[in-house]
């Protein structure tokens, strides 16, 4: 039998339409090992109070939905054990430099506004192979390592609320959306670095970066945005003295079906996708 | 898109400073600030200062003869140790912010270890030089206060 | 809530960022010898006996006659304010946020940084005109 004791919850709650003021609300929560907090917040409202609000969904690091400042720092609830937190209190609040909607909710909008503004998906400036493609992109192993570590955000935020920045500046971008945007200029099948420009380059985005570090300290996925943005800094300012170079991109024609087999182009994939 | 009740709770000015679990970047970056202040607002004093030497040696000598008291050269050791600090540690940043130290992208392996394991090496290095120039500084100006 | 990104916002500041980034370079070799002679004249006197008191009238002299001297001093102000003052202001905008606000934090670097420079430069230059040659 796993050896169970108790743990407290401190929940910072507040229901604009109804408070003022937040208040703390502390609640017991049994504990077994490797308990997550996410469980003990599910076990908070279906033994003791139904009316506790947060966000979640996949209950295991992939949907970014139940980031949270657990005691002080930014984590995803359903990723941290309560016993790497602390044994005897877990305290929870909002994401900070958010507005809260209600409870552990904080209002994103702002986030996914800028994550939106600076396109972030892979933009092509030849519409006529958008129509009828001519073949697939072919990306080397290197190519792709170039963005696929900044692939892996998954929006929870966290790195938001922990930039002194994003603290500070209501105008910022904010790590999130400016990794987001490196991703894609990183990507060699994407034309959208001049539409992205005009964004990545004013005062409150790439410029107010000053390296302190915390977006890679809390980020839960190892996308380490501080370095994302460093690179995206260097980029603009390559573009600037106009040095900045496109990535090679060849295109693979399809095989049609009435060429013999041995004449068909065999291409290898790389190391690490999946081998048939 | 705002249509929920909201309560603002953006960390702000003051907890700016406050509202953070620094790692040694963060505090390092909050250092940078604080250093750059203090060397703008002497740097400013500084030009006024020796601008008097436009008034001869008398005027000049008046006013060296003040900053030979113990508290006036200590204000002037810490500028130094503010200079000592922020250029090291400017040139670090000016490394990471060209995206010199900070690595290539790499494959999110778990335990992570990313631009800030990449940079600390060099963040030693230059603390540890930055230390070293304010150690002589301060024998310096102690020989120089006899 | 604030929509800085929202709008059609088409400047490039990285020019500017690049510009002090670049102001920092050079100050880290130029302000790094000008620190060293003036903080750590014990420990350079002993290489150059000439450096032990820099701030004796003397040198002082002796340094405002060199045309090359004045002329790195006023290179030397133009690029501590320029960045200094970049990094205030950057500070200042990120801490107060709008059109009005933006406006009067850069009027006030502009002036505080165009009235420092005259008075240095201006009496660097008349230094080195007027100060007596033996
Ligand atoms: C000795 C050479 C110097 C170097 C290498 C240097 C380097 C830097 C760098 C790289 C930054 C940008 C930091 C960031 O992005 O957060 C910076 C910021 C700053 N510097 Fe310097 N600097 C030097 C001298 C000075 C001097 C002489 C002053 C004062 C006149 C000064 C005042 C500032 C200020 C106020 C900031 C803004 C800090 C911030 O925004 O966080 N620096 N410095
Ligand atoms: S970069 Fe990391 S911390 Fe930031 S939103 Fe993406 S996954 Fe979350
Ligand atoms: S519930 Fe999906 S990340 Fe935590």
């Amino acid at each position: 039998m796993p050896r169970t004791n108790e743990i407290i919850f401190s929940i910072r709650r507040l229901y604009p339409a109804v408070d003022a003021v937040p208040h703390t609300q502390r609640f017991p929560v049994e504990l077994h090992p490797g308990m997550t907090v996410l469980e003990g917040l599910l076990q908070i409202r279906e033994s003791q109070d139904a009316s506790l609000a947060w966000r979640f969904s996949c209950r295991m690091g992939v949907c970014g939905s139940c980031a949270m400042i657990v005691n002080g720092h930014p984590r995803l609830a359903c990723n941290t054990q309560i016993q790497d937190v602390s044994r005897e209190e877990v305290r929870l609040a909002p994401l900070a430099n958010y507005p809260v909607i209600k409870d552990l909710v904080a209002n994103l909008d702002t986030l996914f506004e800028q994550h939106a503004a600076l396109a972030p998906y892979i933009a092509r400036s030849d519409s006529a192979e958008l129509i009828a493609p001519g073949g697939e992109f072919r990306q080397t192993p290197a190519q792709l390592t170039r963005f696929l570590q900044f692939s892996g955000c998954i929006k929870c935020g966290a790195c938001m609320a922990a930039c002194p920045t994003v603290a500070s500046d209501t105008r910022f971008f904010g790590p999130m959306p400016l990794t987001a945007a490196h991703r894609y200029n990183a990507d060699n099948r994407d034309d959208g670095f001049a539409t992205r420009k005009r964004h990545m380059r004013q005062r409150h985005a790439a410029e107010h970066c000053h390296y302190a570090g915390e977006c890679s300290r809390v980020c839960p996925k190892g996308v380490d945005p501080a370095r994302a943005l460093q690179l995206l800094r260097r980029e603009l300012l390559l573009d600037w003295l106009g040095l900045r170079r496109r990535q090679a991109l060849a295109m693979v024609q399809p095989a049609s079906d009435d060429q013999p087999p041995s004449q068909r182009r065999v291409q290898t994939p790389p190391p690490f996708t999946v081998q048939r | 898109m705002n249509d929920h009740p909201a309560v603002e709770q953006r960390l702000g000015l003051v907890r700016w400073l406050t509202g953070h679990r620094h790692g040694i970047e963060g505090y390092l970056y909050i250092c940078h600030r604080i250093s750059g202040i203090v060397l703008l607002l002497f740097l400013s004093l500084h030009v006024l200062v020796t601008s008097s030497r436009l008034f001869g040696e008398e005027t000049w000598q008046t006013l060296m003869s003040l900053t030979h008291s113990p508290a006036l050269k200590f204000l002037e050791y810490l500028v130094f140790v503010a200079f000592a600090f922020h250029a090291t540690n400017g040139v670090r940043l000016i490394l990471i912010e060209l995206g010199f130290a900070v690595g290539k992208a790499e494959h999110p392996v778990y335990p992570y270890r990313g631009s800030l394991h990449k940079q600390r090496p060099l963040m030693i290095v230059l603390m540890v030089v930055a230390a070293v120039l304010i150690v002589l500084g301060g024998f310096d100006a102690l020989r120089l206060g006899r | 809530m604030h929509c800085g990104w929202a709008g059609n916002v088409t400047d490039n500041k990285i020019k500017y960022w690049a510009l002090n980034v670049f102001c920092a370079l050079v100050l880290a070799v130029l302000l790094g010898a000008h620190m060293g002679l003036m903080h750590l004249p014990g420990l350079l006197g002993q290489i150059n006996p000439a450096w032990k008191d820099p701030l004796a009238w003397a040198h002082v002299s002796e340094r405002g006659r060199s045309a090359a001297i004045t002329g790195g001093y006023v290179l030397l102000l133009g690029l501590a304010l320029f960045h200094g003052l970049y990094g205030v202001h950057t500070m200042f905008t990120e801490f107060f946020s709008g059109e009005r606000a933006a406006r009067r934090i850069a009027a006030g670097c502009w002036i505080a940084g165009i009235a420092l420079f005259v008075i240095g430069a201006f009496s660097s230059v008349i230094f080195h005109i007027s100060v007596p040659r033996t």
